[in-house]
């Protein structure tokens, strides 16, 4: 599109126009009022000039007579000379005694008419006069309103050029006006376009002004990182999950294989059978874990959230897992601060703790100790379940939490590379940070909520933590 | 460990509806319920299934969730909004993390995610089917000479009492309130523990255990059976 084309279509040239044409509307209307006033201010004059006029003809006709007032008529007639004034002192008897108009133009009280300037000339006056019964005459004094047609016809004008003056100005102004808005929306769409084209890298210049433009463009960025972000995971994804249900789809149709070429006893078969079964048991798991981790991350599940009691799902998780944890010969520490509340869902809080125990029981040489703590910091709840096992590598910190993503040491234990996954879209639904720190030796998984209900500062006393724990920005 | 077969004697037979639009599985349900001695009807519609249920008497229902023109919530809705308190399980395939909510505050019973185990199937319509006939206030619970005191919260084997963790309690308690009826590891970790998940380690397995050490070992005979490829079952001693 043409630049001035482009311009004369932004919004800011738009309502700049709009502006303009509001402003002349208004000024017509205040020209319209003033020309009304001023028009009949003027026909006032007129009146009561004539009527004065009249008065004063009268009385002197009433101290002379009727040849009197012909004559002072006549002397005004021929000493004015101009065209402004008008008389007519017509007889009874149709006789005019005196005056410049013609015994046709007699009449009684007011009246308006034209009539040409001249004898014969196509030039016409306009005239208001006032015709008064005489005692045997019929006067008429009138005067040309041809002035006063003149000075509204200069009002008019005045005002027609002054509307037309703010209109253009309105005009050029919105066209000044929309030139920065027009170039940055031109930023901003040449951006959009190449996104469109698929050039995901490209952002949106953005100024420091902070200005409602900028603010959309900052805006527009954070959700085009959202979706790289997002993209790159959902490829990440569909790669891993085909990689990943190969094995077991590979594995299923080995055993399937042998069962056709060589069937065995019952008891054989039987236990193909069973192993098959395993085999897409672990399939299915992998995609229920998968849909649930997609379905929580919608945000969906936040319009069941409640107030949820954290300690008492702890409490619970931690007496169930404790006899695991012993079984295995682990030392299993709990200290958990009673009361703390949250707003969230039971079940999935539950999940997300879950997760992490059982991450800690599986991954963790024997003997160690696992630690599971919540407590109240000011308004945040702050869980940590902590081991003293081989840990994470830090940078592996992030990567973690992909969906499928496992270490290469735990590529031969039983899981699906989900658990911290869904670990992180829980914690992201309920706007909690989760965090990994080196435990020297082992792994501190805190997870960092908003609290609520009472706060106060607990004397329980925090734990020494490493330095460089890295900071995940979870969703 | 006993087969299924063997315990043939506590089950109670049921006439169930069948709900289920896709013919394949509705086959697979049918004759499986069939084989273990259950009589049922099977319709592929929630307008047909809706009919049965009101005009006939069934034990329990089985609803799939998804139905074409009535859906399966709609289904029980309609059901409980006209008194009729027949137990529901809902059959579903969306694998929704809501869904459970929703098909429990319409008015189902339990609730069974696609694809399922048979025997999961199984264990759940015995236990539903069979709760509208408990007392649902006890004080006490007895399988065989093992005896629970709910108020009291103690445990005592053919009089000799038995010191068990909360935790164990809880296992004990639920698997006595199915007696002679298989109990599967989901079931014991939906309804003990309220995990609604598959966790990976066996948690499960360790509290039955722990459990079997304290009630089964020092006396001469089992009551927690295994039942393979299905779950737990408590009866009294042979």
């Amino acid at each position: 599109m043409p630049p001035l084309i482009e311009n004369i279509r932004s919004t800011a040239f738009k309502l700049a126009v709009r502006y303009a044409l509001f402003f002349a509307l208004s000024t017509v209307a205040i020209f319209a009022i003033t020309y009304q006033a001023a028009g009949r201010h003027l026909l006032d004059m007129f009146h009561a000039s004539l009527s004065a006029d009249t008065r004063e003809l009268i009385a002197l006709s009433t101290r002379e007579d009727m040849a009197g007032l012909a004559e002072e008529i006549q002397e005004r007639v021929s000493q004015g000379g101009a065209n402004d004034d008008y008389y007519l002192l017509l007889s009874d008897d149709g006789q005019v005694l005196a005056g410049n108009l013609a015994p046709t133009e007699a009449f009684l009280g007011w009246r308006e008419w034209e009539r040409p300037i001249r004898p014969g000339s196509s030039e016409k006056d306009h005239l208001i006069g006032l015709g008064t019964k005489l005692p045997g005459a019929t006067m008429v004094a009138a005067q040309s309103v041809i002035a006063m047609s003149e000075t509204q016809q200069v009002i008019l004008n005045t005002f027609a050029w002054g509307t037309l003056i703010s209109i253009l100005l309105g005009l050029a102004g919105g066209y000044a006006q929309s030139q920065g808005p027009v170039q940055r929306l031109r930023e901003i769409a040449h951006t959009t376009r190449a996104i469109v084209e698929g050039r995901f890298d490209k952002r949106i210049p953005t100024g420091g002004s902070r200005d409602d433009l900028d603010r959309l463009s900052l805006d527009i960025n954070r959700m085009l990182d959202r979706i790289q972000d997002l993209m790159q995971s959902l490829k990440q994804v569909s790669s891993d999950i085909a990689h990943d249900l190969r094995t077991p789809i590979s594995r299923l149709r080995q055993g399937l294989d042998a069962l056709q070429r060589r069937p065995g006893t019952v008891v054989e078969t039987q236990a193909a059978i069973e192993a098959a079964l395993k085999e897409v048991d672990i399939i299915i798991d992998t995609f229920d874990a998968l849909l649930r981790i997609a379905q929580i991350e919608g945000g969906a599940r936040r319009a069941n959230f409640r107030r949820v009691d954290l300690s008492a799902i702890l409490e619970n998780l931690t007496a169930v897992y404790a006899s695991v944890a012993e079984d295995r010969g682990h030392l299993f520490e709990v200290e958990i601060e009673k009361g703390c509340q949250l707003r969230g869902d039971r079940d999935l809080l539950t999940q997300l703790f879950a997760n992490l125990i059982e991450n800690a029981l599986t991954h963790v040489p024997v003997p160690s100790t696992i630690t599971v703590k919540l407590r109240r910091a000011g308004k945040e709840l702050q869980c940590i379940v902590a081991d003293e096992g081989p840990g994470i590598p830090e940078q592996e910190h992030d990567k973690v939490f992909r969906r499928l993503y496992r270490l290469e040491r735990s590529r031969t234990t039983p899981g699906s590379g989900l658990g911290l996954s869904m670990v992180a879209a829980i914690a992201d639904l309920h706007g909690a940070m989760v965090r990994l720190e080196n435990n020297r030796p082992g792994l501190i998984v805190s997870v960092t909520f908003d609290g609520m209900g009472q706060t106060f500062d607990s004397s329980w006393p925090l734990m020494t933590i490493g330095r460089q724990g890295a900071q995940l920005p979870v969703g | 460990m006993q087969a299924l077969g063997q315990l043939a004697s506590e089950k109670q037979l049921m006439r169930i509806l069948v709900v289920e639009d896709d013919e394949k599985t509705l086959h697979y349900l049918t004759t499986g319920l069939e084989q273990e001695g259950h009589v049922t009807d099977a319709v592929q519609s929630g307008t047909d299934g809706l009919e049965l249920a009101l005009s006939r008497s069934y034990d329990v229902l089985v609803v799939d969730r998804m139905l074409p023109i009535l859906d399966g919530l709609t289904l029980v809705r309609t059901l409980r909004s006209k008194r009729i308190w027949t137990p529901v399980l809902f059959l579903t395939s969306v694998g929704g993390v809501d869904d459970r909510v929703e098909g429990l505050e319409a008015g189902a019973d339990d609730y069974l995610l696609k694809p399922f185990a048979f025997s999961e199937l199984l264990a759940r319509l015995n236990a539903i089917g069979r709760r509208s006939t408990t007392p649902i206030e006890q004080v006490s619970l007895k399988v065989g000479d093992l005896e629970m005191d709910l108020l009291r919260r103690t445990v005592s084997r053919a009089g000799v009492p038995i010191d068990l963790q909360p935790q164990e309690f809880r296992v004990l308690e639920y698997l006595m309130r199915n007696p002679g009826r298989v109990v599967t590891k989901t079931m014991l970790l939906e309804r003990v523990w309220e995990f609604h998940f598959d966790p990976r380690t066996n948690v499960v397995e360790v509290h039955i255990s722990r459990l079997r050490a304290k009630v089964d070992k020092p006396f001469a005979s089992e009551m927690i059976n295994t039942i393979r490829g299905a779950g737990y079952l408590i009866a009294a001693a042979h």
